[in-house]
């Protein structure tokens, strides 16, 4: 079964992680797996269709598995998540930082629905720890 | 006691203990990490306290083996015994660690132990609260500590966070508490700015203990994000 990582833009809300870096999370976490990737890829950082990427899987007929860095690299549009739900119909989708594998759509709606819930409140960015402690309700 | 009280004390001293409604979880769970470290160390112990003294008396190399521990779909037995305490936190959508940590505490090796510290020093929101789980009665100082909340605050006040020295244990020795006393079924549930950790011991006996944390899903993440924590519905998931 080959194995395909791909590489997105660094921006994914929270965080910001390099391309490279992208690609040292993905292999380590295939290497923990005991597997490799056959074949690494970036896809564009305009936009959230992955059109490089359906391309691939076209030519590709062996290409099962699919791994990406984490679940934040999955599109936030509609139409983005419309196409990217087309994937779990014929790969199975790996998520490095999450440790996670996808293999239907009732469990990628569930990622999804996570997704929606987290980005409706942004995370904290405040750096002043006794204004962090002011935040908790436990004081 | 009344979920009202616990939330108090979680409030003013920033911690409480609790009795586990739905312990079988517990017993669960500890049944499958016990398999789990058999499968590792080659051996076939089903009792709790004898694998404590075997773990005691492991090496690093051994305890490293055991630290590499896949802990996948424990963390939803663990809250599944938290049952209605999960309350206190929060309601029925939680956010909650993906993996739970499996943690020994071994006498003679001190990186066994954890440091002490707070939540949010490594990154956790001010509203997630920690779930601390042994798989045995505490009777000794192989356990927790906590600071009391008053204790905590003029604990970061005095060492500026600790923003340049972090003190060690035997600097802190005056101020750090005995540990806390424990029934297997009981928890340690603690808020992020208690300052906690534990200690080094004699004991031959290992400490074997599993943490989970939660938090409300309408108060924000903070570094640690949807890569520690998934969403967990626990009205959807039957007790």
């Amino acid at each position: 079964m080959s194995i395909l990582t791909i590489q997105t833009g660094i921006s994914m809300n929270p965080w910001k992680i390099p391309q490279r870096a992208q690609q040292i999370i993905m292999d380590n976490y295939l290497a923990k797996n005991k597997k490799s990737s056959n074949l690494k890829t970036s896809s564009s950082i305009f936009s959230e269709h992955f059109s490089r990427l359906f391309m691939i899987l076209k030519e590709r007929q062996n290409l099962k598995t699919i791994v990406f860095t984490s679940i934040f690299q999955i599109p936030k549009s509609k139409s983005g998540i419309k196409i990217f739900k087309t994937l779990v119909e014929n790969y199975e989708l790996h998520f490095a930082l999450e440790n996670l594998v996808v293999s239907n759509l009732a469990e990628l709606n569930v990622i999804i629905e996570e997704l929606n819930i987290s980005r409706k409140i942004p995370t904290i960015k405040n750096y002043n720890i006794n204004k962090l402690y002011k935040l908790s309700k436990f004081r | 006691m009344h979920n009202s009280e616990d939330l108090k004390l979680l409030k003013t001293k920033g911690y409480t203990i609790i009795n586990l409604p739905n312990k079988n979880y517990l017993i669960q769970v500890r049944a499958i990490i016990l398999n789990e470290m058999n499968s590792i160390l080659k051996t076939n112990i089903s009792d709790i306290e004898k694998m404590r003294s075997l773990v005691g008396s492991l090496n690093l190399k051994s305890l490293d083996k055991i630290r590499n521990l896949k802990l996948k779909g424990l963390s939803e037995k663990l809250i599944k015994a938290v049952g209605n305490k999960t309350k206190i936190v929060g309601k029925d959508l939680l956010y909650l660690q993906r993996y739970p940590h499996l943690n020994l505490n071994i006498a003679n090796i001190n990186e066994s132990k954890t440091v002490s510290h707070n939540e949010i020093m490594s990154g956790h929101s001010p509203n997630t609260v920690v779930c601390w789980i042994p798989f045995h009665d505490i009777i000794d100082e192989s356990g927790l500590y906590v600071l009391e909340k008053n204790k905590s605050m003029e604990l970061y006040n005095t060492t500026n966070n600790f923003k340049k020295i972090f003190p060690t244990d035997n600097e802190l020795s005056e101020l750090i508490p005995k540990c806390l006393k424990m029934k297997f079924g009981q928890a340690i549930l603690f808020n992020s700015i208690s300052h906690h950790g534990a200690k080094n011991h004699n004991k031959k006996k290992a400490r074997i203990s599993i943490d989970i944390r939660f938090q409300d899903i309408q108060y924000p993440l903070f570094e640690k994000n949807l890569d520690y924590f998934k969403v967990f519905n626990l009205k959807k998931e039957p007790i």
